[in-house]
């Protein structure tokens, strides 16, 4: 892996869609961190999270798999038929257990996944990732 | 005329006109280039004063030209000017009527240059076809070379191939290579049949490797994703197919199998192939597994220590759950509801799972689901063949239960295993209320101290079973387990611990010196293994312990000579007295022959607590019937 610089926009709005709150807080804080300054709307529910993307103009999509009323995948699907947010990057969030399910949503456009409980190191460097995937 | 001359202007071969006196009458633009002349200069003086032939007869004179008319005659003829210029030209005349003559000429040197020069051009090419054909025979010939080079090379490299082959081979991996298709690459070490049971030729992974169809369709899908480079490569790792369970074909019985998986790519950096290497991780695994089992042993030990109290109540709950359980499984009918049954099971579950005992936890959890799937058939009662066979299940599991009680009493206690509730006093409380008790009724204060301050003799002997039968294995003989008669006899906390602790040497002295070899034993007519016990018997003040063997008996003979040497007149003494003297504490220093008995202290010493003590020792030997020793102790 070359040392190439990726440049991201501080100001990127973000959906942070988790509905366990400790988890949220921790992708929140994760973001803050890092330097983001723009807005993070936070989700914990699937049809919040439909409201948010029908009003907002998101650019960054972190989702958890399992949610109270469906799963992130359900929330992915329903992303990548939208043509406004059909290049968005979307990182899914998932538990060691539900890592078979993860090749379908990578099938389905998730621009890549991330395995709780993750490492700070990881986080970067996945969320990169998926930020320069749809930059072409 | 004009015409004519017109005509010929633009020739590129030169023509002139003549009359039949020589006189020019027209030349062309060729004509005067070649002669280097101009026609003013040729129509001033006839033609042969300027241009001289070798072949006289080129332009024609009268008489020529008639007689030869019609003849085309080409000469080809040297010429010279009278400026010196000199060629050779081919030349035809021809008479045109009215005393004129037409003719035509070809500059040779032109056609000699020419072929000059061709032929230079053909020298040329043939030069270069010379050098073309060295090159080629060059070319053979490193060819030859270069074969010969890759011969040499090919083969070092079939070596280093066969040498890396035998190398993966022999380290017991299976190395296999696949396509973007899933197609097996003709590269794999013999481990790959080992493990799948066939070649990987002329098949694609998912077919090679045991898979369910959808395991199949999860590999298949993890291929797209990782070829389709959707995600980095090592990201495509924790999606992939770590593990595998193959049969192995020789020992019949399961090989589990870890998969890795390494990238394989073109000079644009694209992946092609993707490596896969099988290890046998089975007895990683198992060792593991027992590792874990082991930790989760000390973690219950652990959880049950530190809240022996509780563990020891919820235990004996636990017990009677399960006793509630087989009764109703016993009685069950159409009136009684069976959902009891399930409820008395999963309380007892729920505290061995407290206290992580993870065996009894898993056989109970077995029945239930096995309870659980009979009620989804049958409503009321179970037909009786399953009734039994749940009968006899939740027996074993009171067996179970019951080996565990018994297993573990030596860390809580014997409370365990009786019904009533426990609980555990500090030792200054009880003291201090024993005192107390004391000063008001000393036969109350008896009665307490029988009860809360005495332990049974077993206690202090009971452990002393494999020390001795691991002293015998030593010094090669064979005993019985070591028996104790008496063993309930309470004593008063910590009263003879001195004694107790000094009746070791005893034992070891019966197992020394008493037992003998068992093919002894057996030309004496004696059991091969020897008997060692511990008989206590407690009359009115006094408390009495018998340790005997049934071996050799003390040898008196050896014991007297000892005697005589120390100076000690053994002549007018009793046997009893003999014997008494391997009290004495010179002779017992001397008795120190083997490691064994040698290790301690010696008989006079074991004398010496015990009259520390108040009490007396005495010692019963006779001749091949063995020894018993008997320690008399006040209370």
């Amino acid at each position: 892996m070359s040392k190439k610089k990726i440049l991201i926009p501080k100001g990127l709005i973000f959906l942070v869609l988790e509905d366990t709150l400790t988890m949220r807080e921790a992708v929140v804080n994760q973001l803050k961190k890092m330097g983001f300054s723009g807005q993070i709307f936070e989700a914990e529910k699937l049809a919040e999270a439909k409201d948010i993307i029908k009003n907002e103009k998101i650019e960054f999509i972190i989702s958890d798999w399992n949610l109270p009323d469906g799963t992130g995948y359900d929330f992915l699907i329903e992303i990548r038929a939208n043509p406004k947010y059909s290049k968005v990057p979307f990182l899914m969030v998932t538990t060691e257990n539900g890592i078979k399910e993860v090749i379908d949503a990578i099938k389905e456009g998730a621009s890549n996944y991330l395995i709780k409980p993750w490492e700070e190191v990881s986080f970067i460097e996945k969320l990169l990732y998926a930020w320069e995937k749809h930059q072409d | 005329m004009d015409k004519i001359e017109n005509l010929f202007d633009e020739f590129l071969d030169p023509v002139i006109i003549t009359s039949y006196d020589k006189q020019v009458i027209y030349a062309n633009n060729a004509f005067q280039i070649l002669f280097q002349t101009t026609i003013r200069k040729l129509k001033k003086t006839p033609i042969e004063e300027y241009l001289h032939f070798k072949e006289s007869k080129v332009f024609l004179n009268k008489a020529q030209s008639l007689s030869e008319n019609n003849t085309n005659t080409q000469i080809e003829t040297k010429f010279k000017t009278s400026d010196n210029i000199e060629g050779t030209v081919l030349v035809i005349s021809k008479y045109l009527g009215d005393n004129q003559v037409i003719t035509f000429l070809r500059d040779m040197a032109l056609e000699v240059n020419l072929h000059g020069k061709y032929h230079a051009e053909l020298a040329e090419n043939e030069k270069l076809i010379d050098q073309l054909k060295a090159a080629k025979k060059k070319l053979e010939i490193y060819n030859k070379n270069l074969e010969k080079i890759v011969e040499k090379r090919t083969s070092d490299l079939r070596k280093a191939n066969q040498y890396l082959k035998t190398m993966a081979n022999s380290i017991g991996q299976a190395l296999l290579m696949f396509d973007i298709n899933g197609n097996c690459l003709p590269i794999y070490t013999k481990t790959v049949v080992n493990f799948f049971g066939k070649e990987p030729v002329n098949t694609t992974i998912t077919d090679l490797l045991p898979l369910s169809s959808v395991e199949q369709k999860t590999f298949q899908d993890w291929c797209q994703i990782t070829f389709q480079g959707l995600i980095p490569f090592k990201d495509t790792l924790s999606l992939s197919l770590k593990e595998i369970v193959v049969k192995d074909r020789n020992k019949d019985k399961d090989l589990i199998i870890n998969l890795e998986y390494f990238p394989v790519k073109n000079s644009k950096s694209e992946l092609t192939n993707i490596v896969l290497v099988g290890t046998d991780i089975t007895n990683e695994v198992d060792s593991k597994k027992k590792l874990d089992s082991q930790n989760s042993y000390v973690t219950m030990i652990l959880k049950i220590i530190k809240n022996k109290d509780s563990f020891v109540t919820s235990f004996k709950e636990a017990r009677h759950f399960l006793n509630l359980a087989f009764d109703l499984l016993e009685k069950i009918n159409e009136q009684k509801p069976r959902n009891d049954l399930l409820r008395h099971l999963h309380s007892v579950k729920g505290i061995c799972s407290l206290y992580e005992i993870k065996d009894i936890t898993t056989y109970i959890h077995k029945i239930e689901q096995s309870i659980n799937k009979a009620q989804e058939t049958f409503e009321y009662a179970f037909p009786p063949d399953l009734k039994s066979e749940f009968i006899k299940k939740i027996k074993h599991t009171q067996d179970i239960v019951l080996s565990f009680c018994e297993e573990i009493s030596p860390i809580v206690g014997d409370a365990i295993l009786t019904n009533s509730p426990t609980k555990e006093v500090k030792k200054d409380d009880i003291d201090f209320f024993h005192k107390k008790l004391n000063e008001h009724n000393t036969d109350l204060a008896q009665q307490f101290q029988r009860q809360f301050k005495s332990v049974p003799l077993n206690y202090y002997f009971k452990g002393y079973e494999l020390l001795l039968s691991n002293l015998a294995k030593k010094l090669g003989k064979k005993i019985k387990p070591f028996q104790i008669i008496g063993g309930e006899i309470s004593i008063p906390d910590d009263k003879f611990k001195d004694v107790f602790n000094v009746v070791i040497h005893l034992f070891r002295n019966s197992i020394d010196h008493g037992i003998e070899q068992p093919d002894e034993r057996i030309q004496l007519g004696k059991d091969p293994e020897g008997q060692i016990s511990l008989e206590a018997t407690h009359l009115k003040n006094t408390f009495t312990l018998n340790i005997s063997d049934d071996g050799s008996g003390v040898n008196i003979n050896k014991l007297k000579n000892s005697a005589e040497k120390l100076g000690i007149s053994t002549a007018k003494m009793s046997r009893e007295d003999i014997l008494r003297l391997i009290f004495n504490p010179k002779l017992t220093t001397i008795d120190k022959v083997t490691e064994i008995s040698g290790q301690g202290i010696g008989m006079s010493a074991v004398e010496e607590v015990v009259k520390e003590n108040s009490g007396k020792i005495d010692v019963y030997s006779s001749p091949k019937n063995g020894t018993t020793f008997t320690i008399e102790l006040p209370l």
